[in-house]
């Protein structure tokens, strides 16, 4: 190195350290604004003595002194009156394919709004959306959309359908309820994507304004429900079996993780009690799993294993069974289960095409469940 | 006077030299394998290394400081060893099944918590029995400080090298543990054979035995349930196979790093580039390859694939593993294997390339972070065509990007944005940066077009799926929110792309991530600054209290393991960035600073100058090496450089150890107390040193960090020198 060099180079240093730098706030680009949290009354809640509250929207019942939250994180009693934080706060939207949410028996190749705020009532260690699911309400960015507003929204971008899925719509209860009824106002469907930790009576209203339901069940132990989820299957499978008892359009998504909850007997056990309790009709979609936050370091699953899973559903009598997240694979479309023929071919969230005529095959005329208009 | 000359060679025994060189010896070697396992089982990072490395530090410190509180005598010495020995059983069988202890399945992130306490627990068992063994010695060569710190640095050097350049690549972590123990018991019996005890050592050295007998049945336990077919230990790390149904999973180090078959990993690797430029000739590879991505590449017929992987055990290991119709791909004329670090490579290179697709793991570490720099950008640059690709693949989140995330992303964008004009993101939950001078297009329309006109047979990325995924919502959203910060870009000298991502690491266990930015945007850089010499100041403060004017030289000693440990971590990081990660030579690099040390100290035998000179001197050598580093930092260098500084800077701090150690000894202090305070100074620096100082101030405001700290203690020797002549 030249002596000019070097002396250039000390300078450019010095100047390098020099003390208006001398500052971290330069290297956080920081624009932390004020959380955005709303003040609505919740609507299930037991007031109790020295403003206490129960809430009853969950099976967690949780009894919250003043100024405590519950478990969900979005919901605060503020002096023995419970509201919930995130009434019209979204942190999530998107215009999905409602085959992506899934639902394959609901107007299938149309557009579904899709929203969610922050929080969560249980805590799946594979969450795919734990960064606004396993957060509270002021840690995510938040912007307002009150239910017209959603509604309107979604006519915009051509979406038959809002729906309330990504994190838990549960904790949005009131929110999701009133921006069904306004979207309902306006011609469009709602639809929810639950794990079905949801008490009768709030489930009861909201099949009222709501057009279908996917039900996320995790496993068929309670084991797994308690290691992985922090919840339980119980409560769960009682949801399912009221949204069929109320006559609401229903699909159950089983997300098949190696070796945690993809034992065949287990599967098994499950396909019957599905059969037994909501009858062959309806939609079970075997998932495959993608590592995922906590969970990162398991393999995905191997497809064969979903098509053994598959085989053990069919093999029980469920008519409609599909593996979800592998496009381009056959158990992706639908088949009539009278005559085998193939119905609605989907490849990833694409309809290829449709041989449904007013919702009966068009080959047998048997009907396939579903909401096609 | 020579070493072995001095007062103890009218007797001569050796075991007087054996211990103190076991010690350096062992202690060096189980924190290398401590090291490794604990990457295996935590999936390491900058903040992990940092647990691990800090905790052996103070507990060693702790160690060697309270040693005169136990009633120890010389004959525990080798007992002590023995002790240690069978720690070391203890803490690798824990290490195996810590999952169990923590109550967590197979694959699952430990987080932040357990990775902190076994990293307490383990550096106690491990490095507490080191530091009382210094103080042993010590006092078994009757307070001959010196002889011992030469010896042990001279042990801590081969055990360096032997265990880098003759364990690692020929044995796996519990077969190199397994031989060191039995030879280290060897070395205590046969030089101390009335000490030790026999029944213990049998015992210890049948569990040593057992170690190597079921190295691979203890992995099989500890993967369960997933069935473990095949573990491979090279020098890279660890490799571990998953066999579920057709399926294997690798994993390296802990963390799956491909499933096989897994085409939606191996095609959104590579076809998201490849569309762009479907008529490439000239394809770079680095990492990644043993996902599926040479075959996916090998789709485009005329192309030619360069793939460099810096690890050559992994190609024969997946031939042995895959189907006669998968592994035909690795035997493609059109493809060339180049066993290198990826930087490496490039510098090397003469070759123009049309797309290089970058499949590097995640800037976890300030080492990795070298792949995400303006200046590694800039390297691939200068070996792409003119309207050449470059993608690289990072985590993301599909529906929401939170603060955390949103600035590591923000961080790659204006980092690739600083070198190409033209940049594209794919959305999903993992993004695809695309990067170019030439033009560039993410409409589905546009790359379902090439795929049909250049007959590429896909699964996962197909009209069907891409019309979803790249949403014009999704990617306008994506972008204008990734490039909307100001922030500044991640450069070698100023690493910063490891901090987001450990920041948006640590969020997944249920920290704050906007609390810890805003604490980290708080703190104004002149406090960091002169961080370390608060610190230093403080502990010295202490150690005043107690001690009075007698404890004046353990301020240079508390200085010197900062600065030593912060600098090695340095150049050695500096090392890399000039020329790649090279397995041998990063051995060697250490080697010469435990070199270093050793000469030293052997110089403070020689020169007899009045103590407090030698100090200053020192000290000053110190200084002068940190502003030459400070200098060089930015420059082209000769790769003998930071050889010749890790030297110079072992030399200074094995000199200043022995020097100040003196005074501390002859004052009538316990042996222990200087090893104590260095190690206490190189705790802080191994706590501060890459996980905050390095992306925060950068490199050339850490190393002034360490000028003002050196600067402040030799004025503080001067004004003080008088204290030091003790006679
Ligand atoms: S909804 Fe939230 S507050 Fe109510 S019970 Fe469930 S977890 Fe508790």
């Amino acid at each position: 190195m030249k002596r000019r060099d070097f002396l250039k180079l000390s300078c450019g240093l010095c100047l390098s350290l020099r003390p208006g730098k001398l500052c971290s706030e330069s290297l956080f680009p920081l624009n932390l604004k004020q959380p955005n949290l709303s003040k609505v009354e919740a609507r299930y809640y037991e007031k109790l003595p020295d403003r206490e509250i129960k809430c009853t929207l969950c099976p967690r019942y949780c009894h919250l002194g003043d100024k405590e939250r519950g478990y969900c994180g979005v919901r605060e009693n503020d002096g023995g009156i419970y509201y919930t934080l995130v009434y019209g706060k979204v942190c999530a939207v998107n215009v999905d394919p409602i085959e992506k949410k899934p639902f394959f028996h609901f107007l299938p190749g149309t557009l579904a709004f899709s929203l969610a705020t922050a929080g969560c009532n249980v805590n799946c260690k594979f969450c795919q959306n734990w960064q606004i699911s396993q957060v509270r309400p002021e840690q995510v960015e938040a912007f307002d959309l009150p239910p017209e507003a959603v509604a309107l929204a979604a006519q915009r971008n051509n979406c038959l359908s809002v729906a309330y899925t990504y994190t838990e719509p549960v904790i949005f209860f009131e929110y999701m309820v009133d921006s069904s009824i306004a979207s309902r106002k306006r011609g469009l469907k709602n639809v929810v994507v639950t794990g079905g930790h949801i008490n009768p009576e709030p489930l009861e209203d909201l099949i009222k304004v709501v057009d279908a339901i996917k039900v996320d069940l995790k496993s068929f132990s309670e084991a797994f429900y308690k290691e992985y989820v922090r919840g339980e299957l119980k409560p769960v499978l009682e949801a399912i079996k009221l949204i069929h008892q109320r006559k609401m359009w229903q699909e159950i998504v089983y997300l098949v993780i190696p070796t945690l909850n993809d034992q065949e007997t287990m599967i098994r056990q499950m396909c019957r009690w599905l059969l037994k309790e909501v009858g062959p009709d309806v939609p079970l979609h075997f998932s495959r799993f993608h590592p995922m936050y906590l969970l990162k370091n398991l393999p995905p699953t191997p497809i064969s294993t979903l098509e053994k899973l598959y085989s053990i559903a069919k093999q029980e009598g469920l008519r409609y069974v599909y593996i979800g997240n592998v496009p381009g694979h056959k158990a992706e479309s639908t088949y009539c289960p009278f005559c085998g023929q193939l119905l609605i071919e989907r490849v990833g969230y694409q309809i290829e095409r449709i041989e449904l005529r007013d919702g009966k095959c068009r080959y047998c005329h048997a009907p396939i469940p579903g909401i096609w208009t | 006077m020579s070493l072995l000359s001095r007062s103890h060679s009218r007797n001569l025994d050796l075991s007087q030299i054996m211990f103190p060189f076991l010690l350096g010896f062992l202690s060096i070697s189980m924190q290398i394998f401590l090291l490794r396992e604990f990457l295996v089982q935590f999936y390491g990072n900058e903040i992990i290394y940092g647990f691990v490395l800090g905790f052996w530090l103070l507990w060693g410190s702790l160690g060697s400081l309270l040693a005169s509180k136990f009633s120890l005598q010389k004959k525990h010495l080798p007992l002590l060893f023995e002790i240690a020995i069978f720690s070391s059983l203890v803490v690798f069988s824990g290490l195996r099944f810590i999952r169990f202890l923590w109550g967590k399945p197979f694959g699952e992130s430990l987080g932040i918590s357990s990775s902190f306490f076994t990293a307490l627990i383990c550096c106690f068992l491990l490095s507490f029995p080191f530091g009382l063994l210094f103080f042993l010695n010590v006092a078994y060569l009757k307070g001959d400080l010196t002889k011992v710190y030469l010896l042990e640095s001279l042990g801590a050097c081969l055990a360096g090298l032997i265990v880098d350049l003759g364990l690692i690549p020929f044995f796996t972590c519990w077969q190199s543990i397994a031989l060191l123990g039995i030879f280290s018991l060897l070395l205590l019996l046969l030089f101390s054979p009335n000490k030790i005890n026999l029944v213990a050592s049998a015992l210890i050295s049948i569990a040593l035995f057992l170690f190597i007998i079921f190295d691979f049945q203890t992995q099989k336990i500890a993967t369960k349930p997933l069935p473990l077919i095949k573990s491979h230990d090279s020098p890279f790390g660890r490799w571990q196979v998953v066999k579920i149904d057709e399926q294997i999973t690798l994993y390296q180090d802990g963390l799956a790093a491909a499933s096989i078959p897994d085409p939606a990993e191996a095609e959104e690797i590579t076809h998201f580039a490849l569309l762009q430029r479907p008529e490439a000739k000239k394809i770079l590879l680095i990492g990644g390859g043993f996902s599926g991505a040479i075959e996916e590449i090998l789709k485009y017929p005329q192309t030619s694939l360069d793939y460099v992987e810096i690890d050559p055990d992994i190609i024969p290991l997946l031939k042995s593993l895959l189907p006669s119709e998968k592994k035909s791909f690795f035997d493609s004329p059109r493809l060339t294997i180049h066993h290198l670090d990826g930087r490496a490579f490039l510098q090397k290179t003469k070759e123009i390339f049309d797309v290089v697709i970058v499949a590097i793991p995640e800037p976890a570490t300030a080492q990795l972070n070298r792949f995400y720099t303006r200046e590694f950008y800039s390297l691939i640059k200068d070996r792409l065509s003119n309207d050449g690709v470059v993608s690289i693949r990072v985590s993301s989140a599909e529906n929401y990007q939170s603060l955390s995330l949103t600035l590591y992303l923000n961080n790659i964008y204006a980092t690739l944005s600083s070198v190409f004009s033209n940049i594209e993101i794919i959305p999903g939950d993992t993004n695809i940066f695309l990067a170019s001078d030439g033009q560039l297009s993410i409409n589905p329309d546009f790359l379902v077009t090439n795929l049909k006109k250049y007959q590429i047979e896909t699964r996962f990325i197909r009209a069907q799926t891409l019309a979803a995924r790249l949403s014009p919502l999704r990617v306008e959203r994506l972008k204008s929110k990734v490039s909307s910060l100001s922030s500044s870009i991640n450069s070698d000298l100023q690493p910063k792309g490891f901090f987001y991502f450990l920041i948006h690491w640590a969020s997944q266990f249920g920290l704050n991530e906007a609390r810890i930015l805003e604490f980290f945007a708080k703190i104004p850089q002149i406090f960091l600054i002169f961080l370390p010499l608060l610190l230093c100041l403080t502990i010295f403060f202490f150690l005043f209290i107690v001690r009075g004017k007698a404890a004046l030289p353990g301020l240079p000693l508390i200085v010197l393991g900062f600065t030593s440990l912060m600098a090695e971590v340095l150049i050695l990081l500096w090392f890399q960035i000039r020329f790649g990660y090279i397995y041998e030579k990063i051995a060697l690099l250490i080697a010469f600073f435990m070199f270093g040390l050793f000469a030293g100290a052997f110089f403070s035998q020689k020169f007899t100058s009045p103590k407090g000179q030698s100090l200053l001197a020192d000290q000053t050598l110190i200084l002068v090496i940190l502003i030459f580093l400070l200098i060089l930092l930015p420059v082209k260098i000769s790769s003998f450089i930071p050889y010749f500084f890790l030297f110079l800077l072992g030399v200074a701090g094995g000199h200043l150890f022995v020097v100040s150690n003196l005074p501390l000894i002859k004052g009538g202090q316990s042996y222990g107390l200087g090893y104590g305070l260095d190690l206490a100074g190189s705790f802080l620096g191994a706590i501060l040193g890459s996980p905050l100082f390095f992306p925060i101030l950068g490199l050339p405001k850490s190393i002034l960090s360490l000028l003002i700290l050196n600067l402040s203690c030799l004025f503080l020797l001067l004004f003080y020198r008088p204290g030091f002549n003790h006679k």
